[in-house]
């Protein structure tokens, strides 16, 4: 059998093809600035998990278009799952190709911003204060770069316990336990597998559910990610007390169902609305989406802040924001659209849609009958006002957005309940990896 | 030789060994797919919970009206027909004149390439969708059906050439001796004389592009967001949208999405198993 | 008479072939080979979607080598490849071996078993995400209506369960792959040899051992080669079931590499993540393809 042995001349020639090649790919990337984009308006729409809403945001899209002279074909509107987002804004960001409008959630705000892939919309941002009784000014720190704005917040999410308070009165409680403790002594009473009491979110898939349900934890006892420097504080016996308590609720006492470990965003909202579990702690779509499809279960259920410990009680909420990408070859249009969207009346169609699943930024528009009519939402609105983001003391960056983002903190309580690594060792060991995330972002510790 | 009652009992054992293994074998392939098929005519009463049925008590279609009416599905659908068809065309064309001139003519540098032509296939796409990406949109092919052919070819190519080069291998060479003694030229005997013998090779080369196309699901999630070039394959987990109940419309939507490729293969099934096995068996 | 100039190259062997392998060449050269080249080149930079690259040498392998996550899941990775394809191989030969001989309802079953593999493996996967589910899955309520269980099993997060699951899940769609490739196999063994073994006084056993493993060597071969390399880089059905949970016990590499890209940005060390695994793959490979390719072209 003859040697295939490649000879000098084959070796040239492929090394030849090669470099025509990788000189022509290059030769290519003009062509990219060349070709222009036929749409003037693209807007990524993620789904609000209500139909109704989405609706009032496609119209409204499409109306302030028509307002801005576009043609059909001159507008696109793309809907991109929330879970999404992630995967789709790294493609597009390295292809140069963003959307022109699209909706952020805090951490990537951070993270565009760090990037200074977001476009100046001070302007928007202005008016927007103009209206009457202003923006709720905890949520502005996030948009601003040295006093310029580059987002504008258009929704508070409150995260809230959804409750089955029949189930919580068969077990003799009048209302939601106050203290974790209580809240295990009561699922206790209520468990009673396949039915669970606490469906909390342990799942790594991309989404913040788990980084939430696991800070309520942990901030009743007293701990925190970062404090008022934005140093990393994580460490603390109080860390360590809050994750020895998700320890004993999922392994002890088993009140948490064993499957958490691999829910994504929707895993306790699924269990929820489908009678599997009694407690979730969850922005209230869930409750929204009740309201509209399961009225017999919105009956039992009622809104309450987490349980709380030595470090308080925490009131928990979010914002999700607007913003324009500085790559938009048509801004003005863009901030037209964002500007359109923030109008008072627009908005308020939009959250009076939503039903719930998000509270205004005006606050003035809290007094509006569809809020004060019921009184669920009493609690809801308190929280709305007293919330508190995940940054707490500090603000949030983007180095914070990532943690949320890898659900940092979820793979570490996984450790603990797979591997059964001592709880003092696992915060510990996410404290460091917390710092180099930090240290990677060029963001003091 | 008469057949003794024990062997006639064992022979019997046999088949009934082969029944045996045929029957969990079928439950464990079917299974799955029965679930499927059953919750997609499922109401979402029926879906969720412990209390899930196993056969639906009240039949319905609201999911696939959902899948139609408000979902994009009938245009992923279109999309990944549109680029199966492509992809096959192309890789059909391409690796046939490729195999032929691998293993019927006589060049410098012959092995190398067929050698190469392996290695390629085996370098996993989980490893080039990273720079496929920036190359894609230097080119201005992102978020195109064109630019996602084109990276299928990538596989599709590779294989079906190495295929073909078995299939053409067992044609015997004296067939084409005897055309050229005969005053045919060189390409004339591909046409006329090897690429007849080969065809159920030529159809298995098409299933299997159509095949590896329609399922392909990376590239078309990572160089495609745009809805009007989206495949089924990445259509299809968007329905995920949080917080909304929808198990059923996806089982819809994956019941219709299968329909195809079987669909192909109940068409080829004739045709496989003959070229298998004068292709890799060659080897 | 001289022929014409288009008669000489309808016969040269050298021009046809270059016309021949062009639009090949093409294909590959630019969406394998350059690309290929390019992931090398990233994956020693530090390169966050969106912004440019920084040249960083070694610090992205540093950085993987370090991290005892990494190499547990390189560990899961070899874990997973090899249960995978020992379990289809098995499963594969079994099922062709009944299915070779000309038996009622062969045809059929053919088909059937053949049905996974026409399912794109994304919606397999979750299929079978739907079937594992903890509360309305249909393993669970099969269990629990045939009262074997009290309670329903977290199927995809049990940390002694979840990869056996998600190897399940691998071995029904890549079972008929194998399961076609041997019965191709089998039949192409003259029955001459198993004759003459019989008349031999061979018994069924020793009849595989003797006529029909050395007939298949090849396919096997061929196969193995080919299925390890499509088990240990696809991250489809890992990406689906669980993502890696519980505490990466179910994480392989093609889709570490892959959260690592999309999830986070990190495109440089998502790149060094396959140059790791990719040499110690082709290692694997390069012995069994040698030995193939030489027949091959001859």
């Amino acid at each position: 059998m003859d040697s295939p042995k490649p000879t000098r001349r084959t070796i040239l020639k492929a090394g030849a093809g090669a470099a025509v090649f990788a000189t022509t790919a290059n030769i290519l990337t003009p062509l990219k600035t060349f070709a222009a984009r036929a749409e003037k308006l693209v807007f990524w729409l993620q789904p609000n998990f209500n139909p109704t809403a989405d609706k009032i945001l496609e119209d409204q899209t499409r109306a302030f278009a028509k307002q801005a002279g576009l043609s059909d074909s001159e507008l696109q509107i793309l809907k991109v799952p929330g879970g999404e987002i992630p995967t789709r804004m790294a493609a597009a960001l390295e292809v140069g190709a963003p959307p022109d409008v699209t909706r952020l959630e805090e951490g990537f705000v951070a993270r565009m911003r760090a990037q200074k892939a977001l476009l100046d919309i001070t302007d928007v941002m202005g008016e927007m204060k103009k209206v009457p009784g202003g923006v709720n000014p905890a949520v502005i720190s996030l948009t601003e770069e040295g006093g310029r704005n580059f987002a504008v917040p258009m929704g508070l999410n409150p995260v809230v316990m959804h409750a089955r308070m029949d189930l919580l009165e068969q077990a003799g409680y009048s209302t939601f336990p106050e203290t974790w403790e209580k809240f295990i002594e009561a699922s206790l009473r209520i468990n009673k597998p396949p039915f669970y009491a606490y469906g909390m979110a342990l799942g790594t898939t991309p989404g913040n559910d788990s980084t939430e349900d696991i800070m309520a934890v942990v901030w009743a006892q007293g701990g925190n990610i970062i404090d008022k420097q934005n140093k990393v504080v994580f460490n603390s016996p109080a860390a360590v007390q809050g994750f020895q308590l998700i320890k004993d609720m999922y392994l002890k006492h088993q009140i948490i169902p064993k499957g958490t470990l691999s829910w994504d965003n929707s895993g306790n909202n699924k269990a929820y609305q489908s009678k599997q579990v009694a407690f979730i702690f969850n922005p209230p779509s869930v409750y929204s989406y009740l309201l509209q499809e399961d009225k017999e279960l919105a009956a039992k259920t009622g809104i309450f802040a987490a349980p709380g410990g030595p470090g308080g009680r925490m009131k928990r909420v979010y914002c999700d924001y607007y913003s324009v990408f500085k790559a938009s070859p048509y801004p003005d249009i863009a901030k037209g659209l964002v500007r359109y969207f923030m109008e008072p009346k627009n908005y308020n169609e939009f959250i009076t849609g939503t039903a719930s699943r998000y509270l205004p930024v005006y606050p003035k528009l809290l007094d509006d009958p569809f809020w004060t009519s019921k009184k669920e939402f009493a609690g809801l609105i308190q929280i709305g006002r007293e919330g508190e983001t995940i940054a707490r003391a500090g603000v949030i960056t983007a180095a914070l957005g990532e943690v949320v983002a890898q659900s940092l903190l979820a793979k570490s309580v996984q450790t603990v309940l797979v591997n059964n690594v001592d709880p003092a060792e696992a915060v510990g060991k996410a404290h460091a990896e917390i710092v180099a995330i930090y240290k990677r972002f060029n963001e003091p510790v | 030789m008469a057949m003794t009652s024990s062997m006639r009992g064992l022979r019997r054992l046999r088949a009934l060994a082969a029944y045996a293994v045929l029957l969990v074998l079928g439950v464990w392939t079917l299974g799955p797919l029965y679930w499927m098929v059953t919750t997609s005519f499922k109401t979402n009463a029926e879906v969720y919970g412990t209390t899930a049925t196993l056969w639906p008590r009240q039949p319905t279609l609201a999911n696939y009206r959902v899948l139609f009416t408000r979902t994009p599905f009938i245009v992923y659908f279109q999309n990944s027909t549109l680029i199966a068809l492509a992809t096959t065309a192309v890789t059909v064309v391409t690796s046939a004149f490729g195999a032929y001139a691998l293993v019927r003519l006589r060049f410098p540098g012959r092995r190398v390439l067929a050698r190469m032509l392996v290695y390629t296939y085996l370098v996993p796409q989980s490893l080039l969708f990273i720079p496929l990406f920036t190359i894609l949109v230097n080119a201005g092919l992102s978020n195109t059906r064109t630019g996602l052919v084109l990276t299928y070819l990538g596989f599709t190519v590779p294989f079906c050439t190495w295929l073909l080069m078995g299939y053409f291998l067992s044609v015997p060479v004296e067939l084409e001796e005897a055309g050229l003694v005969d005053g045919c030229s060189r390409l004339g005997v591909l046409f006329r004389i090897v690429m007849p013998v080969t065809l159920p090779a030529l159809a298995v080369t098409a299933f299997f592009s159509f095949t590896l196309s329609w399922n392909e699901y990376l590239y078309a999630s990572v160089f495609v967001s745009n809805v009007n070039a989206k495949t089924i394959p990445t259509g299809i987990p968007s329905f995920i949208i949080e917080d909304v109940f929808f198990w059923g419309p996806m089982m819809a939507s994956t019941v219709l999405s299968v329909i195809p490729p079987l669909a192909v293969y109940f068409v080829f099934q004739r045709w496989l198993l003959t070229g298998l096995t004068l292709g890799a068996v060659k080897g | 008479m001289t022929p014409s100039r288009w008669e000489r190259w309808k016969n040269d062997q050298r021009i046809l072939a270059a016309l021949f392998l062009l639009p090949t060449l093409l294909v590959l050269l630019s969406v394998v080979v350059y690309p290929f080249g390019d992931a090398v080149w990233i994956s020693f930079q530090a390169k966050q979607a969106g912004t440019p690259g920084r040249f960083i040498g070694l610090r992205n392998y540093v950085e993987l080598l370090s991290n005892p996550v990494f190499l547990q899941i390189v560990g899961n990775t070899i874990f997973y490849t090899g249960v995978a394809v020992a379990i289809k191989f098995t499963l594969g030969l079994l099922a062709a071996l009944v299915l070779a001989p000309e038996r009622r309802l062969n045809g059929l079953y053919r088909t059937v078993l053949f049905v996974p593999w026409a399912v794109p493996t994304v919606i397999a996967a979750l299929n079978w995400r739907w079937v594992y589910d903890e509360f309305s899955g249909m393993l669970n309520n099969v269990l629990l209506a045939l009262g074997l269980t009290h309670n329903v099993v977290a199927w995809l997060a049990e940390p002694r369960l979840a990869m056996w699951c998600v190897i399940a899940v691998a071995v029904w769609t890549g079972t008929p792959f194998y399961t076609m490739s041997f019965l191709a196999g089998l039949q192409a063994i003259p029955q001459e040899l198993y004759e003459a073994a019989r008349l031999d006084g061979a018994s069924a056993l020793q009849e595989f051992r003797y006529v029909t493993v050395p007939g298949m060597q090849a396919i096997f071969l061929v196969t193995v080669m080919l299925s390890t390399v499509f088990t240990s880089t696809s991250l489809v059905i890992v990406n689906v079931l669980t993502n890696g949970a519980p505490a990466e016990r179910t994480n392989i590499l093609p889709n570490f590499s892959f959260n690592l890209a999309m999830g986070t940005g990190r495109l440089g060390i998502a790149s060094a993540v396959n140059m790791i695994f990719f040499p110690l793959l082709i290692l694997v490979i390069l012995g069994l393809s040698r030995r193939l390719l030489a027949a091959r072209t001859a």
